[in-house]
């Protein structure tokens, strides 16, 4: 079960995950995180909490960042598991992204 | 740490006591070496003292490490090797020389005795300095009385250490007979490495080697001097590896065919990095597919066409198309020849790829030999084939014989088989044909399709003209569904790749098939076969009609799969496997050999619009005209104004119209464009290369090279 929690941190909006990114993150990150974040001049996506995704979350996740990164905001993903990063990287997800997003 | 004291005395015993003392030691804890015993002399003369090393045995355990590097090192004096045999451990080692040399220097007798060099004892002046020196590797001094003491400068710090003080960089110490110094040397032992990969496909074996060596520094040989300043040198020596090992590693890997064991040899004693091919596998020699030779073809070429009495040309004896008598043989079959299978480097028998046979169906009018090897025409007309694969169906198509004109009171013909027209086909009329179509009059405002070949004898005058438009779709889907079947080999790989991350889950598959993953893949990796996919999608927009169900069927099989987004009826990436069987039988379908191709030959073209799906020949000229060929065209006149594209580029008279740019010529990035003479503000294209000419050329011939740079013959 996929949940946030948003912490306001030097001016950065840290989202804190947790949970699986997957089919099911679906309602909550494209009806109440998206949303949440369109104020935000510059957001970071901790992971740490997350241990399993699939690729309709990845889906989600990448639509969630290049509607950001759209409207110039600043991105980044921090804190990935290694295990969910290789998935990232097997999927090229930093050419998609942009290698910004991962620095 | 060890301490050696190499001591001299009258007697043996003396000598012993002496060293004793000095180690604040007792017999029990010491090794004792006797390297000379006394000579009491004769009568006075001949007198040598003797000489002995005592060792300070190690009494820690704990510092056995220390006492193994010190004992590897103590080869300071050569009568010592005897016990210290020579220790290697792996990475940075440091071993310290013990030196401490009691030389009373009383007697230069004495003193000849650790110096076998004595012709520098006999330079001795009364009054002498000490000395020192590195021999053999190892510190010498020699002290005389009323002498000053030699000196030692420090070669780094800390690694000279005289009684247990480091001698810092810089620094200068003076060494007396009592003073113990040891000399830090390092050596370096790096074990090869080496590690076996066997290929994929399993046909080689490499071994990738990073030679190992031992780095041994000493101390060089100086002349005895007052003041000594030390000089290391060093020896690198390749540690080869054992060749049994890498056989062992390969039969362990269950590698036992193609063993190179030359090669294995150059691997082990490789002093360079690098990768050995150690074994190799035989590859399967691929055999002959069967084909279908046609025989009528050649046949009819020697005849020369015929005039009827009613106008018309009989169409046997038109050696553009074929065609066969009764009776007549139209072709055999050529059997496959099979390949030899191969082996690889695991022993195991890699089977050549199969060779596939034709088989012949006879349709209508045609039978075949008993063996099915020869095929017979039944009545005469022209012999078709259509491929299905290794299938070729054989029929002998009738032929619709129109005498003079088609016009408003004819009424358009479509025909399954040939059509040939002796008269003219005019206003807006339409003729479409399966197969060939031969036209004697000209062809004023119509519109016509042919499904093979074309002949018009005459003009082509603002008219619309597809031949061969089925090749035409093939020639343009052939190198899309090449490259759908690579990249589905390749997505195949990462779809199992990422399936077995372990942080990946595969939950939404089972509702929305591999829909969602394509997404991804098609943003990332795989964002080629996305373009692909969707330029096949609209060459199905441009040909309204696809030739059968097969291409139906596949179409719908890549639209629901691929592009639909929300899901696909791809689950796993063995569903792909049969999608791109499929795939690459249609492949086979539309890469279609020289001998089917067809043509259109006109006489002269104007305002008119003429696609062709193989070779187009311009009798004589065009004006205005649109011709794209998927073959190469040939005009024999000048082509002024219009475009013209040759996949398989062109040889023409003359192109261009004076005064005007309105002329373009197109070919395929590999073909070459030839012309006699293209006048000024006429522009080719070759492949993605534009120029546009700013003067009259002659005799022009360009292609593009490898680096997409213009080759230019011409004057």
């Amino acid at each position: 079960m996929f949940s946030y929690r948003l912490q306001e941190q030097d001016g950065r909006m840290i989202v804190y995950c947790e949970g699986d990114i997957d089919i099911d993150a679906g309602d909550l990150i494209e009806e109440q995180l998206e949303p949440a974040l369109q104020e935000q001049q510059q957001v970071v996506l901790n992971l740490e909490q997350v241990h399993f995704v699939d690729s309709s979350g990845i889906g989600l996740l990448i639509g969630l960042v290049q509607g950001l990164k759209e409207q110039e905001r600043i991105v980044s993903l921090e804190h990935v598991q290694p295990e969910v990063m290789e998935v990232f990287e097997l999927l090229q997800l930093d050419e998609i992204l942009g290698k910004d997003v991962f620095s | 740490m060890e301490r050696s004291i190499v001591s001299r005395g009258k007697t043996v015993e003396q000598a012993i006591d002496r060293a004793l003392t000095l180690l604040e030691a007792s017999k029990q804890q010491v090794s004792i070496e006797i390297i000379d015993e006394e000579n009491k002399g004769l009568l006075g003369f001949n007198v040598r003292p003797a000489v002995v090393k005592v060792t300070l045995m190690q009494e820690s355990p704990d510092h056995a490490v220390t006492d193994e590097t010190g004992r590897a090192s103590s080869s300071v004096h050569p009568a010592s090797l005897s016990n210290a045999s020579e220790q290697e451990s792996p990475g940075l080692t440091a071993s310290r020389q013990q030196l401490s040399v009691l030389d009373a220097g009383q007697s230069p007798a004495s003193a000849a005795n650790t110096n076998p060099s004595s012709s520098k004892q006999k330079a001795a002046s009364p009054v002498q300095d000490g000395q020192i020196w590195i021999e053999g590797g190892e510190m010498r001094v020699r002290i005389f009385p009323g002498g000053s003491l030699p000196k030692l400068d420090a070669f780094k710090s800390g690694d000279v250490l005289i009684n247990g003080q480091p001698l810092l960089a810089g620094q200068t110490a003076e060494i007396g007979e009592f003073d113990h110094v040891e000399i830090a040397l390092t050596e370096e032992l790096r074990e090869p490495l080496w590690q076996i990969q066997v290929e994929p496909k399993a046909m080689q074996a490499s071994v990738h080697v990073e030679p190992g060596s031992h780095i041994r520094r000493y101390l060089l040989d100086t002349e005895p001097e007052s003041r000594l300043m030390l000089r290391v040198g060093q020896r690198r020596e390749i540690l080869p590896i054992e060749p049994a090992r890498i056989v062992e590693q390969l039969t362990m890997l269950g590698v036992v065919y193609g063993i190179d064991q030359e090669a294995i040899a150059r691997a082990c004693r490789a002093s360079e990095p690098g990768e050995y091919i150690v074994a190799r596998g035989t590859e399967p020699i691929p055999g002959v597919d069967g084909m279908f030779e046609l025989r009528a073809d050649t046949e009819a070429k020697k005849v020369q066409p015929k005039l009827r009495q009613d106008g018309t040309i009989d169409y046997r004896e038109t050696r553009e198309f074929p065609s066969v008598g009764e009776g007549d043989l139209i072709g055999v079959v050529r059997p496959a020849e099979p390949g030899q299978d191969g082996i690889d480097v695991f022993g195991r028998s890699v089977a050549a790829p199969p060779v596939r046979q034709v088989q012949i169906l006879a349709g209508k009018d045609v039978t075949l030999s008993d063996d099915g090897l020869q095929a017979i025409a039944q009545r005469a007309g022209m012999p078709t084939q259509v491929k299905q694969g290794y299938h070729i169906k054989l029929s002998i198509v009738p032929k619709l014989m129109q005498s003079g004109d088609i016009n408003l009171s004819t009424g358009n013909i479509h025909f399954l088989g040939d059509v040939e027209i002796s008269g003219a086909v005019q206003d807006t009329m339409q003729v479409e044909a399966e197969g060939n179509i031969h036209i004697r009059g000209n062809i004023n405002m119509a519109n016509i399709v042919a499904g093979q070949s074309l002949i018009v004898n005459a003009n082509v005058i603002s008219s619309q003209v597809v031949v061969g438009q089925m090749y035409l779709f093939y020639g343009q889907i052939a190198p899309l569904l090449q490259s759908i079947a690579e990249q589905c080999e390749l997505l195949k790989a990462a779809i199992r790749q990422v399936s077995s991350a372990s942080a990946f889950k595969l939950d939404d598959m089972d509702e929305h098939g591999l829909a969602p993953l394509f997404k991804v893949l098609f943003q990332g990796r795989f964002r080629g076969m996305h373009e692909v996919l969707q330029r096949m999608v609209k060459l199905k927009e441009q040909y309204a009609q696809l030739p059968g169900d097969d291409w139906k069927r596949y179409y719908d099989e890549l639209q629901r799969g691929f592009l639909t987004g929300e899901s696909s009826h791809f689950r796993t990436a063995d569903d792909l496997e049969s999608f791109i069987r499929r795939t690459r039988y249609l492949y086979s379908v539309v890469v279609v050999p020289a001998m089917e191709q067809i043509f259109a030959r006109l006489h002269h073209v104007q305002n008119s619009h003429v696609r062709c799906g193989g070779n187009l020949i311009i009798e004589k000229g065009c004006y205005n005209a649109h011709l794209f060929c998927e073959g190469h065209l040939q005009a024999d006149g000048t082509l002024r104004g219009g475009t013209y594209h040759a996949v398989g580029g062109m040889t023409i008279q003359e192109a261009g119209s004076p005064g005007t740019g309105s002329t373009s010529l197109h070919v395929g990035a590999k073909s070459v464009i030839r012309a006699k003479k293209i006048l000024a503000g006429t522009t080719i294209h070759v492949g993605e290369r534009i120029h546009q000419f700013t003067k009259d050329m002659e005799h022009v011939v360009v292609r593009i090279n490898s680096d997409n740079e213009f080759v230019w013959h011409g004057e």
